[in-house]
């Protein structure tokens, strides 16, 4: 993919993944996939910084004998969420209206 | 290059040795878990999706506010920051790339201007060095003088108390005057100095760091 993605855009891809319902890491990963260019290894750190900021809290559940760590959104997590589907239609606004075909004036 | 999950986790727990307890075991159940979430027969493929070990450690002690070499930098920093996050409302994250080369650059014009300066930082430094030595060694002089007369005063006022009783009382009172004074003033000195030449220390290393691995990440 041609254009390198923010840690911003990740942020709030991540919160809205794991807003549509409680997830785990790898499942997070699977999803943002289908649209970009992501790993495990740079979601760990962006996860870590969303849990520590209070917009994601984790609760440990038993999946095949095994725990597995699931994702849960905080009241913060959704209100900075809201924020950021603001600032990214205007962003994209902005973008689109740099990026369209010239029309004849 | 590919690892197995065990080999995977091995590498990284003894890569992140420097990290809090807490953190590491947080690093490593998730990276056991999405071994095991991939499928067992896929930990190839997994371990090679996830790229270089290496990587993965060097970003996780900059998240960390680990220097690779293992010196905490900034702790009193970070736990102001920790502060101010509680008290004002999370910002948006600062955009910046991925790598540990685009956080940390190397600060060029604060490097040259410190090579440029050299002529005057330099003998700054050595004044400031050598000051803070001779602050030591005065507070140390200073102290093995009050204990040295103050015991000798001691000593010399035992004997003087039979021959001229009233001499002899004053000398031990006085002797025992500069013990106490050594006593009280024997912690602080060598303290402040320690200190001293610490912060000192801890400026120098400061100043290193930011000017060759960059203290802000760039926006």
């Amino acid at each position: 993919m041609g254009f390198p993605i923010s840690s911003g855009l990740l942020d709030a891809m991540v919160l809205s993944v794991v807003n549509r319902n409680d997830t785990y890491g790898y499942e997070i990963t699977q999803l943002l996939r289908q649209a970009v260019d992501v790993s495990e290894s740079t979601l760990y750190p962006v996860l870590r910084r969303l849990q520590k900021n209070g917009m994601l809290e984790t609760y440990d559940r038993e999946y095949m004998g095994r725990n597995r760590r699931y994702y849960r959104i905080t009241d913060l997590g959704s209100s900075t969420l809201s924020n950021y589907r603001i600032e990214w239609k205007d962003h994209k606004a902005k973008v689109d209206s740099i990026l369209k075909e010239e029309q004849a004036v | 290059m590919s690892y197995k999950r065990e080999e995977f986790l091995d590498k990284l727990r003894s890569g992140l040795n420097r990290l809090p307890a807490d953190e590491l075991e947080n690093v490593l159940s998730y990276y056991n878990e999405i071994f095991l979430d991939a499928g067992e027969d896929r930990e190839e493929e997994t371990a090679e999706n996830l790229g270089s070990i290496e990587d993965i450690i060097r970003q996780i002690y900059a998240e960390n506010g680990i220097e690779p070499d293992g010196r905490p930098t900034y702790m009193v920093e970070e736990l102001k920051q920790q502060q101010d996050n509680m008290q004002t409302p999370p910002q948006p994250p600062i955009y910046r790339g991925y790598t540990v080369k685009d956080q940390q650059p190397v600060n060029t014009s604060r490097l040259i201007l410190l090579i440029v300066l050299f002529p005057l930082w330099l003998p700054l430094l050595i004044v400031s060095f050598v000051l803070t030595i001779v602050f030591f060694v005065v507070g140390f002089v200073i102290e093995i003088a009050l204990i040295a007369g103050g015991v000798s005063l001691i000593v010399s006022g035992i004997i003087e108390l039979f021959r001229i009783p009233p001499i002899g009382v004053i000398s031990i009172g006085a002797g025992l005057m500069l013990c106490a004074v050594f006593g009280l003033s024997f912690r602080a000195v060598f303290k402040g100095s320690w200190k001293l030449f610490a912060a000192a220390i801890n400026k120098l290393v400061n100043i290193a760091h930011n000017t060759f691995v960059g203290g802000e990440p760039v926006v």
